[in-house]
C-alpha cells in the first residue's frame, strides 16, 4: 500500500519551511490598486483581449524590463516562442527569483525542455522570502512546475482568500490535476466571482464538469467561446471535444483557427495526430508526426494523444504502442508512463504495467491514478489465479472456492457458444478478474473509484467485473454480467475493435437474452413507456444515444432489440458478416449493405415494423393515464381504471391504493388486469408481487407461489421474491417451485450457504449426486451454519459417487465437529464398508 | 467454530473440578420462564412482538416441556392466563419466583419490545412506568437458581453489565448505546431455539450458546441480504464480568451458556444387560473422544487424526448397535 496519499486538502498541511516563512509574511493582501504592466497584460489575455494586451504593450512607458516582460507574455500567448525566450532570458538572468524567470521556466516546460525549465523553476520553488501575494503565487506556480504539488497547495492556501481570478483558476487547475473536480469547480467559481470574463476559469469549469455534468461542461465551453472565440485554449478544448464526439471537420476547423492565432503549439500537433488516427488508424500516425514538422515530437503529448484515441476505440495494443513511444520521447513524463500502465493492464500485461506504473510513481507521487492502480495491483497479487483452458480467472481468496465451480463452467460455456456462433476463436488467454469490492473493480477499469452504474467491463482480452458480493444480493445477476462481457470478447476481437459501441453492446445484451430470456430484458416496461411517448431512438440515432449518459440504459436495451431484428433478418451469419465488415474498415452504410444487402434506412423501417409487432400492445398499455388522480383518491382511481381498462398505470395504481387501504380482495381485479397488460413488471410494487402478497395473507400458498413464479420469470434478480417462493414451497406439490427458487437464490447470492445446502439435498434426492456435490462444496466454502451437517452432506454425495475415501475424510471432518452425530457416524461406517 | 467447541469441551474439566456454581448448569432442576412483551408503540410492532411471544411460549411449553404453570407471560394486550406488562406485575411475578425457584432450578427471562436510554437510565419499555437496569437487577438478585436473561430490544446494551452476575447468562441484542433501532434479534433467537442447524454439536439439543450463535448468524444474514447496514450486534456474558462477547468473538465467555438448555433429557438406560453394557461402552468411548479432543492442541495433527479415527470408528459401531437395539 502506498502510504503517501496524493490528495490536496484545504486545511493546512504547511511544510515546516513554509510555515516559518508564513509566520512573518503579510500575504493576504489583494492586488495593488495599480497593476504592473505585466499584470495588466495578464489580465487582458486572461479575458481573451489580445488587442487590449497589444495596446498595453505598445503604449507602455516606464522601465524597459517591465515592457519586455509584458511583451514576452504576449509573445507566449501568440506562439512566438523564440521571441519570448529572447526577451525573457536576460531578465531571468538578472532576476532569477522574478516573474521573468518563472514565465521562461514554464515556457520551457511546455516546450519539453525539462532540464532548462527545472533550472529556472527550482530556485523559485525554494524561495522562502515570502512577503506578498505575488510571492506566494509565484511560488505556487513554480512548485507545480517542478512537481512539488503539496508545496504548491500550501502556497495557494496562503492566498486562497485573495479574490483574484488568476490565483483562483491556478489553484483550481491544481485540483483538477489531482482528479478533485469538486474542489476545482469551487475555485473556478471563485475565479469567475472575481472576474466573470476570465476565460481559463470557464475552460477549467468545462473540464471539471466533463465526466459528471456534461450539460454544464458544454455550457462552460460555450461561455468561453462567447467571451473569446479565438483564445488558443478555447480552440484547443473545442478541437478536443469535437474529436471526442467524432466531429473531425469541426476539430480541423478549430485547429486551423488555432494555427492562425498561435502557431506551432504542441497541443495543435498532438490533436492533428489524434485526427490522423481517427481518419486513418494507427498507420496514419507516423506520417502525421512527420507532417507536424517535429520529428520526433517535442513532447510526449503527440503519442499520448494517439494512444488515447486508440484506447477510446478499445484498441489497447495500439494504445500501449503509442504510450510506449511517448515514454521514449520523454522518459520523465509520468503521465505517459501512467497511460502505458493503464493500457497494459487492459491488454492483460499486468507485470509490464506494474513496471510502467512504478516508474510513474518514482517520478510523480501525486497522481492518484498511479497510486490507485499500484495499490490495486498489490491486492490483485493476493488473488487466486485459476487457468482454465483459454481462460484465466482471478478471484479473491475469500471468494474463489464459492465462485470457481459456477464461474468457470459458465465462462467456458460462453466461450464455446460464441466460438461456434461467430465461427471465431479470439486471441487469448482471456483474463477474467472478479472483484469483491466495487471500487477495486472501478480502479482496475478506469484507475479511479466510482463507476457506479457499471457491473463489468471488457477490454478485448481482459474482463473485469463486480463479484456477487460487491453489491447487495438482488442488485444484479453476476452470471448475466459475465455472459455479457464474454460476448464483448468476441465482438471486439472479431471486428478488430472497430465495432461501433451501440452494436457491441446490443449484441452483448441480446446474447444475455438468448442465454436466459429474462436477462437483458429488465427495461422492457421503461421501453414501452418511452415508446408510448415516441421517445425511442431507432437504428440511426442509437450511436448518439450512447453518447448521452441520461439515455444510456435505454440505448443498451434498444440496441439489443436492433440486434435481435438483425438476426431475424439474416441470422447469426448476417451478424458475423456485419462484424467482419467493420473489421475491414467499412462504415455503417457499407457494413449494412454487405451484411444484409440493405441500406441503414431500409433496416430502420423494418426495425420499426418489428417493434410495432412485438411491442405494439405494450406501447398502448404503457401510455400515460387519461388523467391525473391523487394516489389516495380511491373513487377517482376506480373511475379512471374503469374508463381505461387497457392502461397499465391506471390499473396498477388502483390496485396499489386498494392494498394500501387494506382492501386486498378488491385490489385483485385491478392487479390481475395490470399483470396481463404488462407481465414484465418487476419489483415489490408490481402487480404479481402484490398478488402474491395478498394470496399469502389469504393463506392461499399455491396462488402465492404461482404469482411469485410468474414475477420471477421476468424479475430475475429479485432474490427476496425467490427466497419467499422457496419458503412457501414446502409441500410435495411444490417441489418444482422449490427447485426453481433455490436455484435462483444460489445463482444470485452464491454466498448463501443455506441455499446451496438445500439445493444440494434436493439434487441428492433426485439422484444427481455430481451436481449435489458442487452445491455442497459451495455451501462449505460459503460458511455453513452447521459444519457437521455440511461435511455430512458432502460425505453423502461423495459416497454416492463412489468416492469412498473422500467420503470417509468428509465424515471424519463432520465427526470432529460433532462426535455423537449419528448421521456422520453411519456415513463413516458406510464409507469404510463397515 | 472449532475454537468455540473446544473451549466448551475444555470447560467440562473445569466444571468437574470446581463443583461450584457452573456445575449446576447441567443439573436437572425445575425450569421456569418469564416472557415480557413491553409497550410496542406501533401497530406493526405490536403484531410482530405478539407473534414472537406466541412462538416462544409454544416452544417452551410444547417442545421443551416446561410446566405451563412455570411460564409467566406478561404482554401488552394480555390473553387468558397472561398478565399486563406493567412494572408492578413484573415485580409481583419475579417476587413470587424468588420464593419458588430453587438453587438447582433454571429461570429463563426474555424481554421483547423496545428499549431506550443509556447506562443506568436504560429502560425496557413497559406499559406505564418503566423499570431501570438497577430495578431489574434488584428483582433478579433474590432468585436462588440459575438465571438466563435475554434482553432482545434496542438499547439493551446497558443490561449486559447491569444484570451480570456469577453463574448468570445475560444476552443483549445490541452491543453499544448507539444501536437504538428496532431489532430483529428476538425473531432470530426464537427461531434458533428450534433450528436443526443451530445444533452445532449434533447432540440433539440446542444450548443457549448455540441459539445465540445461530440467532446472531441469522441477524447478520438479514442485514446482508437486505443490503442494509447492520444496526444491531448481539453480545452475551456468562462469566459475570459484564463484558460482552459476540458470536464471532473469543474469550472466556461461553462455558455456562454452552451448558444451559431450556429442555431436559433423560439418560438412556436399558433393562437388557447387553444393551446396558453397550450404553456403558458408548459413554466411555464418548468420554475418550472428548478427552482426545481436549489434548488436540498439544498433539501432532497426524497423531491426533490417527487416534481420533480409531476411537470414532469404535464409537460409531457401538452407537449403531445401540440404535439398532433400542430402535433409535
Amino acid at each position: 500500500m502506498r502510504t503517501s496519499r496524493p490528495a490536496l486538502y484545504r486545511f493546512s498541511t504547511l511544510t515546516a519551511a513554509l510555515a516559518i516563512a508564513a509566520a512573518t509574511a503579510s500575504a493576504q493582501g489583494t492586488r495593488p490598486a495599480t497593476q504592473t504592466l505585466s499584470q495588466q497584460v495578464t489580465t487582458a489575455l486572461g479575458r481573451g483581449s489580445v488587442d487590449e494586451a497589444r495596446r498595453l504593450v505598445q503604449t507602455a512607458s516606464g522601465p524597459a524590463a517591465q515592457k519586455e516582460l509584458a511583451a514576452a507574455l504576449l509573445d507566449i500567448f501568440e506562439g512566438r516562442v523564440d521571441q519570448a525566450r529572447t526577451r525573457l532570458e536576460p531578465l531571468a538572468s538578472a532576476a532569477p527569483g522574478g516573474d521573468a524567470a518563472l514565465e521562461l521556466g514554464l515556457l520551457e516546460l511546455s516546450r519539453g525542455r525539462r532540464a532548462q525549465a527545472r533550472k529556472l523553476l527550482l530556485p523559485l520553488s525554494q524561495n522562502r522570502a515570502l512577503n506578498s501575494t505575488e510571492d506566494y503565487f509565484r511560488l505556487a506556480r513554480a512548485a507545480r512546475g517542478v512537481r512539488e504539488f503539496q508545496l504548491a497547495n500550501d502556497a495557494y492556501q496562503r492566498i486562497e482568500s485573495v479574490p483574484r481570478a488568476d490565483i483562483q483558476a491556478g489553484y483550481a487547475d491544481l485540483f483538477l490535476q489531482f482528479h478533485q473536480p469538486g474542489d476545482a469547480v469551487t475555485n473556478y467559481r471563485k475565479a469567475l466571482d472575481a472576474d466573470r470574463a476570465w476565460v481559463p476559469a470557464h475552460l477549467g469549469l468545462s473540464r471539471a464538469y466533463a465526466d459528471d455534468e456534461p450539460e454544464l461542461s458544454r455550457a462552460a465551453l460555450d461561455s468561453a467561446r462567447k467571451l473569446a472565440p479565438n483564445h488558443p485554449d478555447v480552440l484547443i478544448l473545442t478541437a478536443e471535444r469535437a474529436i471526442e464526439t467524432d466531429d473531425v471537420p469541426a476539430a480541423k476547423t478549430a485547429l486551423d483557427q488555432l494555427r492562425n492565432v498561435k502557431s506551432g503549439t504542441s497541443e495543435e500537433a498532438a490533436l492533428r495526430i489524434a485526427i490522423a488516427y481517427e481518419e486513418g488508424g494507427a498507420a496514419a500516425v507516423e506520417p502525421a508526426v512527420a507532417a507536424s514538422g517535429e520529428q520526433p515530437p517535442r513532447t510526449a503529448l503527440s503519442y499520448r494523444m494517439a494512444g488515447q484515441r486508440a484506447a477510446s476505440h478499445y484498441r489497447f495494443d495500439e494504445a500501449a504502442t503509442f504510450a510506449r513511444k511517448a515514454t521514449l520521447i520523454d522518459s520523465e513524463d509520468p503521465d505517459a508512463q501512467v497511460d502505458l500502465g493503464l493500457y497494459l493492464l487492459r491488454t492483460g500485461e499486468e507485470k509490464e504495467a506494474r513496471v510502467a506504473l512504478d516508474l510513474a510513481w518514482s517520478v510523480d507521487r501525486s497522481n492518484v491514478v498511479t497510486m490507485n492502480l499500484l495499490n490495486m495491483l498489490d491486492s490483485l497479487e493476493k488473488f487466486e489465479v485459476i487457468p482454465a483452458g483459454d481462460l484465466v480467472f482471478k478471484f479473491s481468496k475469500e471468494e474463489a472456492e464459492v465462485l470457481k465451480p459456477y464461474a468457470l463452467s459458465l465462462a467456458a460455456d460462453a466461450y464455446k457458444t460464441f466460438s461456434t456462433r461467430y465461427a471465431f476463436k479470439p486471441a487469448g488467454p482471456i483474463l477474467i478478474e472478479v472483484f469483491p469490492k466495487h471500487d477495486d473493480f472501478a480502479v482496475r477499469t478506469l484507475g479511479l473509484p466510482g463507476l457506479v452504474g457499471a457491473l463489468g467491463a471488457c477490454f478485448g482480452r481482459v474482463v473485469t467485473m463486480d463479484s456477487p458480493r460487491a453489491r447487495p444480493p438482488g442488485d444484479f445477476s453476476w452470471q448475466a454480467t459475465l455472459w455479457h462481457e464474454m460476448a464483448h470478447v468476441f465482438t471486439l476481437q472479431l471486428s478488430k475493435y472497430r465495432v461501433p459501441r451501440w452494436l457491441t453492446e446490443g449484441i452483448s445484451v441480446f446474447e444475455e437474452h438468448r442465454r436466459q430470456p429474462a436477462w437483458g430484458r429488465e427495461l422492457t416496461l421503461e421501453f414501452g413507456r418511452q415508446l408510448a411517448r415516441g421517445r425511442t431512438f431507432g437504428v440511426k440515432n442509437l450511436p448518439d444515444a450512447f453518447k448521452r449518459p441520461e439515455s444510456l440504459a435505454l440505448a443498451y436495451f434498444e440496441a439489443s432489440l436492433v440486434v435481435e431484428h438483425l438476426v431475424e433478418l439474416n441470422g447469426d451469419a448476417g451478424l458475423r458478416t456485419l462484424l467482419l465488415a467493420y473489421a475491414d474498415g467499412a462504415n455503417d452504410t457499407d457494413a449494412f449493405a454487405k451484411a444484409f444487402g440493405k441500406s441503414v434506412d431500409t433496416v430502420e423501417a423494418s426495425f420499426k415494423a418489428f417493434i410495432d409487432k412485438r411491442y405494439g400492445g405494450l406501447r398502448v398499455a404503457m401510455g400515460d393515464p387519461p388523467r391525473q388522480v391523487e394516489p389516495d383518491d380511491l373513487p377517482g382511481l376506480t373511475s379512471r381504471a374503469a374508463a381505461a381498462p387497457g392502461n397499465f398505470l391506471s390499473q396498477l395504481s388502483l390496485g396499489q391504493a386498494l392494498v394500501k387501504a387494506n382492501q386486498p380482495a378488491a385490489a385483485k381485479g385491478a392487479l390481475e388486469k395490470a399483470a396481463q397488460l404488462a407481465p414484465e413488471a418487476s419489483g415489490d410494487g408490481s402487480p404479481r408481487a402484490l398478488l402474491a402478497s395478498i394470496a399469502e395473507r389469504e393463506g392461499d400458498s399455491a396462488r402465492a407461489r404461482r404469482e411469485l413464479r410468474q414475477l420471477l420469470t421476468f424479475d430475475h434478480t429479485n432474490v427476496n421474491a425467490a427466497r419467499r417462493l422457496s419458503t412457501l414451497s414446502s409441500g410435495a406439490d411444490a417441489v418444482a417451485d422449490k427447485d426453481f427458487a433455490l436455484r435462483l437464490v444460489a445463482d444470485l447470492d452464491p454466498f448463501d450457504a443455506a441455499a446451496h445446502t438445500l439445493l444440494g439435498r434436493r439434487l441428492l434426492e433426485k439422484g444427481d449426486s455430481a451436481a449435489a456435490l458442487i452445491e455442497f462444496q459451495a455451501a462449505l466454502a460459503g460458511g455453513p451454519s452447521n459444519l457437521a451437517e455440511a461435511h455430512s452432506d458432502h460425505a453423502e454425495a461423495l459416497l454416492k459417487l463412489g468416492r469412498r475415501d473422500d467420503a470417509r475424510r468428509s465424515a471424519l471432518l463432520a465427526l470432529k465437529e460433532a462426535p455423537t452425530f449419528a448421521r456422520a457416524q453411519d456415513l463413516l461406517l458406510a464409507a469404510m464398508g463397515r | 467454530m472449532r475454537n468455540e467447541l473446544s473451549r466448551v469441551i475444555r470447560s467440562f474439566l473445569g466444571i468437574a473440578l470446581l463443583v461450584a456454581a457452573p456445575a449446576t448448569a447441567s443439573a436437572q432442576g425445575e425450569r421456569y420462564a418469564v416472557v415480557v412483551q413491553g409497550a410496542s408503540g406501533e401497530e406493526q410492532y405490536a403484531t410482530l412482538h405478539r407473534q414472537w411471544v406466541d412462538s416462544l411460549t409454544k416452544i417452551l411449553v410444547e417442545r421443551f416441556k416446561i410446566d405451563k404453570t412455570h411460564v409467566s407471560v406478561l404482554t401488552e394486550q394480555p390473553r387468558t392466563g397472561e398478565e399486563r406488562a406493567t412494572a408492578e406485575n413484573v415485580k409481583t411475578v419475579l417476587g413470587r419466583l424468588a420464593g419458588q425457584v430453587k438453587a438447582a432450578d433454571l429461570l429463563f427471562v426474555l424481554l421483547i419490545g423496545h428499549g431506550g436510554g443509556e447506562g443506568a437510565d436504560a429502560k425496557f419499555n413497559l406499559i406505564g412506568p418503566d423499570l431501570g437496569v438497577a430495578d431489574w437487577a434488584a428483582l433478579l438478585k433474590p432468585i436462588p437458581g440459575r438465571v438466563a436473561v435475554v434482553d432482545s430490544t434496542s438499547s439493551s446494551f446497558a443490561y449486559l453489565k447491569g444484570l451480570a452476575a456469577p453463574g448468570r447468562v445475560v444476552m443483549t441484542a445490541t452491543n453499544s448505546f448507539s444501536q437504538r433501532y428496532h431489532t430483529v434479534f428476538p425473531d432470530a433467537f426464537v427461531r434458533a431455539l428450534t433450528a436443526n442447524d443451530a445444533d452445532v454439536d449434533k447432540n440433539g439439543r440446542i444450548s443457549l450458546l448455540e441459539a445465540f450463535n445461530h440467532a446472531s448468524r441469522l441477524v447478520t444474514q438479514h442485514y446482508e441480504q437486505s443490503g442494509h447496514l447492520a444496526t444491531e450486534r448481539a453480545v452475551f456474558d456468562d462469566t459475570g464480568d459484564g463484558v460482552g462477547r459476540d458470536a464471532a468473538g473469543t474469550g472466556p465467555d461461553g462455558t455456562i451458556a454452552g451448558l444451559t438448555y431450556l429442555d431436559t433429557v433423560a439418560m438412556p438406560t436399558s433393562s437388557d444387560p447387553a444393551v446396558q453394557e453397550m450404553l456403558g461402552r458408548q459413554k466411555a468411548l464418548t468420554e475418550q473422544v472428548d478427552e482426545l479432543r481436549r489434548k488436540r492442541p498439544t498433539m501432532a495433527a497426524d497423531e491426533f487424526d490417527r487416534e481420533f479415527e480409531k476411537l470414532i470408528v469404535e464409537l460409531a459401531l457401538v452407537s449403531r448397535d445401540v440404535r439398532r437395539k433400542m430402535g433409535g
